[in-house]
């Protein structure tokens, strides 16, 4: 009897249940590039074929977890039959908005590599131009720039 | 004699059960999965179903209390930094209960007299809002206590 009365006692004595909810959620990398824009060029005043402050052409990005952006040097598309490469060259900058206002520089010979984190549609603005010694023949150029994320 | 001691024990566990008493509260095994909305710039339950913690309780088990604690991290990526991150969490349960808390970081609690609840669903979701994210897992508990 005693150890009937004791068991019902501690049963009765359960101060609390409680249960522990647990959430989960995974991010694995993801980069995403899209709604290219071109740009314009025009020969500034100091000779560079150039999109200039204005004429940049865009590129939007979403990154979801750590990402690389490369950015190629510029290259020709197409040139005028008369124009003549030799001693030419080539520069490029470029300026994030809002999340990759980090990302900015100015003309440079160099190739890019941008590490982005998670980033929401963001607008990176690419600037390109090209200058040569023996200056550009009258026709069209169209020069572009790769970019990759991964 | 027998049957006085038999009275007496049954008497003594009748007057414990006002005093501790509780309801029953029992959950899937399963974390509730959180999805990432880069848009939206967070990681949430919703639109998903998020964790459902089923309630029950009997008028013998008497006056009740639920307490709902707030959102806390059980883990993150390395990289990553919750003190530049936003958890938070709501929960409803229609019906009996009829408890409804918006997106908050706060502990809840509700006091209840007795009654009998049937498996009264009680909804959780957790959501997460940062301006950056890392790669890996992202875990984050609620405590939910009924005494």
């Amino acid at each position: 009897m005693k150890r009937a009365l004791a068991a019902l006692l501690l049963l009765a004595a359960t101060p609390a249940s409680a249960v522990d909810v647990t959430f989960t959620g995974n991010i694995d990398g993801l980069c995403l590039l899209s709604l290219p824009t071109n740009g314009s060029l025009s020969v500034d005043g100091e000779g560079w074929l150039s999109s200039g402050l204005l004429g940049f052409g865009t590129i939007t990005v979403l990154s979801v977890g750590d990402n690389e952006l490369d950015v190629t040097v510029p290259e020709w598309v197409t040139t005028p039959s008369g124009y003549d490469p030799l001693n030419e060259e080539f520069e490029l900058g470029y300026d994030g908005l809002a999340g990759l206002s980090f990302a900015s520089r100015a003309f440079a010979p160099d190739p890019a590599e941008i590490d982005i984190p998670t980033l929401p549609l963001t607008i990176l603005r690419l600037h390109a131009r090209a200058f040569n010694d023996n200056g550009f023949a009258d026709g069209l150029y169209r020069m572009k720039v790769m970019v990759t994320c991964s | 004699m027998l049957l006085n001691r038999l009275a007496l024990a049954v008497a003594t566990v009748l007057g414990a059960t006002g005093g501790a008493a509780a309801c029953s509260l029992s959950i899937g095994g399963v974390d509730a999965a959180m999805a990432f909305n880069s848009a939206a710039m967070t990681m949430s339950s919703e639109p998903g179903l998020g964790a459902v913690v089923t309630v029950g309780s009997t008028i013998l088990d008497g006056p009740f209390r639920i307490t709902v604690s707030a959102p806390s991290w059980v883990e993150y990526p390395t990289d990553f930094d919750p003190g530049t991150a936003s958890l938070r969490s709501r929960h409803v349960s229609l019906g009996t209960l009829n408890i409804n808390a918006g997106y908050d970081n706060v502990q809840h609690v509700y006091n209840f007299g007795a009654m009998l609840v049937s498996a009264a669903a009680l909804t959780i979701h957790h959501r997460i809002t940062a301006p950056s994210f890392e790669d890996g897992r992202y875990r984050t508990r609620t405590l939910v206590t009924c005494s």
